[in-house]
C-alpha cells in the first residue's frame, strides 16, 4: 500500500529537493579530486546537467533494450528498474559509475523482485554490447551494492494498477460516453514511457501519475477536457451518486486542487523530455571520455603523491571493502 | 472444595454430610475413603492438584540424591522411574503393582531414605543459601535504619530534657505535675514501642511461613494463568486519503465487473474471483490520491 510504503516516506521529494541532491552528489565527487585539480582543469568535470543529460541518454537507449528484450517483460519490471535506478544517482555520481552498467543491474534486479523469472545467461543474451560472462559477472557483483544503496526498500508502487482501476471507475460511472474509453489506452501508455524518462516518479505518488495518463490520453484523442472533470465530480463526490456515498464537503476544491496537480504533473513528463540533438549527444559523449581519460590522470597524481610522502597507509581511492552479502556469491 | 486421594472434589459440607461417619464412598468412583484425608484443593485442575499432592508424598520416600548413585545415568533411571511411578499413580493404571514397588523400594533403601531426610540437595542448598543471604542484607538495612532512628531520638530527648527544664524554670506549675506527666508520657512512649516491635516480629514470621508455604507447592507441571485485560480486536483503520473505494457487494452490483477479463478456470480454483481484481485496483487508484 502506497500510503505505508517506503517509497512515500523516503523516496519521494519535491523538485527543488532532487536538483538539490544532485548538486550536492557533483558537488561531493569533484571534492573527492579537489587537491590534485590544477588550475584551468575545473572545467573537464561535468556539470550536474551534463551528468543528468547522460542518465537520460542512458534511460533512452534502455527503453528501447525493454522493449525489444525476450521473453517481453511486463511494464511494472520496467517502472520498477527505472525507479531504482533514479533512486540510486540521487546517491551517485554518474562519472563514478556507469549508468549503462547500472540500469543493467536495475532491470536484473526489478524482474527478480516483480517476480519475473529470468536466469542471469537469459538476461545478459539480450545485451548486444560487450561479452556475456564479464557483463553477467558485473551485474551480479552490482546487484548487492544497489540494493544497500537502496536501503533495501525494494518495493516500488507502479501507476499501472491504478490506471486500470480509473479506466474502470470511468466505464462504470460514465455510462454516457460517446467514445469507447478504450482509445485512450494507446495514448496513456506513451504517457507512461514519456514519464519513465523524467523525475515523475520520485514526485507523486501512483494514484496520481495513472489520472494524469488518463488526461494525457484524453487530451491526445481530442476530447474535452470537461469529461476528466466530470469524471472527478462523480469520483470524488461533488453530488450524491448511486453508490450511496453522500456529497462530501470540501469536494469541489479537491477537484480544482487534483486538477492543478495533474497539470503539474503532465508538466513535469512534457517538460522533462526535450531530445537532445544528436551533436549534443556526440558532444557529451566526447566530455565524458575526456573526463574519464583525465580521471586516469588524477589518479596517478595522487598516487605519485602519495609515493613521495613515503606509501603510508592503504594506497588512496581504494574503496573500503565492506562485504555485502549476495546470494550469487 | 476438599479432594482426596482419588482426585475428584467435593465442597465442604458434602464431605461433612457423607463423611459424617469418619470413612465412606467417593461419589463418583465408589472408592472408599476416609474423611481425614480429604484436603483443601489448591489447583484448579483436579488432576494437577492429585498430582503434586502425590509428588509431594513420595518425595518423602524417593528422596535419593544424585551421589547416592554410582553412575549418573543410574541416577537418571531413578528419576525416570520415579516419574512413571508418578504417572501410574495419577492416571491410575497398575496401582496394586505400583504400590508395591514402592513399598519394595522403601525396604531396600531405608537407611538411605532415614539420612537422606535431613541432607539437602545442591539445588535446595542453593536456595537456602540465597534465602539466608537476603534475609542477612534485609537485617544489615534494618540495623542502619534503626540507627538513624536511634540517634533521632537521642537527639530530641535531649531537647525534651531541655524543655522541661526550661518548663521548671519558667512556668508556676507545680514541680510534681510536671514531672509526673513527662513520666507518663515516657511510659506510653515505651509500651507504644514494644507493640511496634511485636508487631514486626509478626509480620516477619508471617512472610516466612507463606514463602515456607509456597515452596512446597511449587509445581513446574501447573499450567500458568496469566491475568490481564481480554484482548479486544480492532479492525486496524485504513487511510486512503481518496475516495471512499466501493465494498465487494458494490463491485458486483454496479457493473465494474463487465470491465474485467473474466479470470480463467484455474486462478478460480486458486480462490481468485474477478472481485479481489477489481477492488485491488480500484484501492490503487484511490490511495493517496489527495496528496496536495
Amino acid at each position: 500500500m502506497y500510503s505505508t510504503s517506503t517509497q512515500k516516506k523516503e523516496w519521494t521529494f519535491t523538485a527543488e529537493q532532487i536538483d538539490d541532491q544532485r548538486q550536492e552528489v557533483n558537488q561531493k565527487f569533484r571534492e573527492k579530486y579537489k587537491d590534485f585539480v590544477e588550475e584551468g582543469e575545473h572545467e573537464i568535470f561535468l556539470t550536474c546537467q551534463e551528468e543528468l543529460s547522460m542518465q537520460r541518454i542512458v534511460e533512452e537507449a534502455a527503453l528501447k533494450f525493454a522493449d525489444k528484450f525476450r521473453p517481453s517483460i511486463w511494464p511494472s519490471v520496467k517502472w520498477t528498474a527505472y525507479a531504482y535506478f533514479k533512486r540510486l544517482f540521487l546517491k551517485w555520481s554518474a562519472c563514478d559509475n556507469s549508468p549503462k552498467l547500472v540500469i543493467m543491474a536495475c532491470f536484473y534486479l526489478a524482474m527478480k523482485i516483480d517476480e519475473f523469472f529470468v536466469t542471469i545467461d537469459e538476461f545478459v543474451g539480450n545485451l548486444t554490447t560487450g561479452n556475456p560472462s564479464q557483463n553477467a559477472e558485473r551485474i551480479l557483483a552490482l546487484e548487492p551494492e544497489i540494493m544497500r544503496e537502496l536501503d533495501y526498500n525494494l518495493t516500488v508502487h507502479c501507476p499501472y494498477r491504478p490506471f486500470e482501476g480509473h479506466l474502470m471507475e470511468m466505464k462504470t460511472r460514465m455510462l454516457l460516453l460517446n467514445f469507447d474509453l478504450e482509445s485512450i489506452r494507446n495514448d496513456s501508455q506513451r504517457f507512461f514511457q514519456l514519464a519513465l524518462q523524467t523525475d515523475a516518479l520520485l514526485m507523486y505518488p501512483p494514484s496520481q501519475i495513472a489520472l494524469a495518463a488518463v488526461k494525457f490520453g484524453l487530451k491526445s484523442q481530442g476530447k474535452s477536457n470537461d469529461v476528466l472533470r466530470d469524471f472527478l465530480n462523480k469520483l470524488l463526490g461533488v453530488e450524491e451518486d448511486a453508490w450511496g456515498g453522500g456529497v462530501v464537503p470540501d469536494a469541489n476544491t479537491h477537484v480544482e486542487k487534483l486538477l492543478v496537480k495533474l497539470e503539474m504533473i503532465e508538466n513535469t513528463v512534457e517538460g522533462g523530455t526535450n531530445k537532445l540533438s544528436d551533436d549534443a549527444v556526440s558532444n557529451l559523449q566526447n566530455r565524458a571520455g575526456d573526463l574519464s581519460n583525465f580521471l586516469l590522470i588524477l589518479d596517478k597524481r595522487r598516487n605519485d603523491k602519495w609515493q613521495a610522502e613515503g606509501g603510508i597507509g592503504r594506497p588512496p581511492g581504494e574503496k573500503d571493502e565492506q562485504p555485502v552479502d549476495s546470494d550469487d556469491e | 472444595m476438599m479432594i482426596n486421594e482419588c482426585g475428584h472434589p467435593l465442597c465442604k459440607n458434602c464431605v461433612e454430610n457423607i463423611y459424617a461417619r469418619n470413612s465412606g464412598n467417593c461419589h463418583i468412583c465408589n472408592r472408599l475413603l476416609k474423611k481425614n484425608g480429604f484436603r483443601e484443593q489448591i489447583f484448579e485442575d483436579p488432576l494437577i492438584d492429585k498430582e503434586t499432592h502425590l509428588r509431594r508424598k513420595l518425595r518423602k520416600i524417593y528422596n535419593l540424591k544424585n551421589d547416592d548413585f554410582e553412575t549418573l545415568r543410574e541416577f537418571h533411571d531413578y528419576q525416570e522411574r520415579f516419574e512413571t511411578i508418578v504417572y501410574n499413580l495419577v492416571f491410575e493404571t497398575d496401582v496394586v503393582q505400583t504400590n508395591a514397588e514402592i513399598q519394595a523400594f522403601e525396604d531396600n533403601y531405608k537407611d538411605k531414605i532415614e539420612r537422606n531426610k535431613r541432607r539437602l540437595d545442591e539445588d535446595q542448598k542453593w536456595v537456602e543459601d540465597n534465602l539466608r543471604e537476603e534475609r542477612a542484607m534485609k537485617q544489615r538495612v534494618n540495623e542502619g535504619q534503626e540507627q538513624d532512628q536511634k540517634e533521632k531520638e537521642s537527639i530530641t530527648a535531649r531537647t525534651d530534657t531541655k524543655a522541661i527544664m526550661d518548663e521548671l524554670r519558667d512556668s508556676n506549675v507545680a514541680a510534681e505535675e510536671i514531672l509526673n506527666r513527662e513520666r507518663k508520657k515516657q511510659v506510653e512512649k515505651e509500651m507504644e514501642e514494644k507493640e511496634e516491635q511485636e508487631k514486626r516480629k509478626r509480620r516477619n514470621k508471617e512472610i516466612f511461613q507463606t514463602r515456607k508455604r509456597q515452596a512446597e507447592n511449587m509445581s513446574f507441571t501447573s499450567a500458568m494463568r496469566i491475568a490481564g485485560r481480554p484482548y479486544i480486536h480492532q479492525n486496524l483503520e485504513l487511510v486512503i486519503n481518496g475516495p471512499v473505494v466501493p465494498t465487494a457487494i458494490q463491485i458486483n452490483k454496479m457493473g465494474y465487473l463487465a470491465h474485467m477479463r473474466p479470470p480463467s478456470a484455474g486462478r478460480v480454483a486458486g480462490g481468485y474471483t474477478a472481485t479481489v481484481g477489481c477492488s485491488r485496483a480500484l484501492l490503487e487508484s484511490r490511495l493517496d490520491l489527495l496528496v496536495f
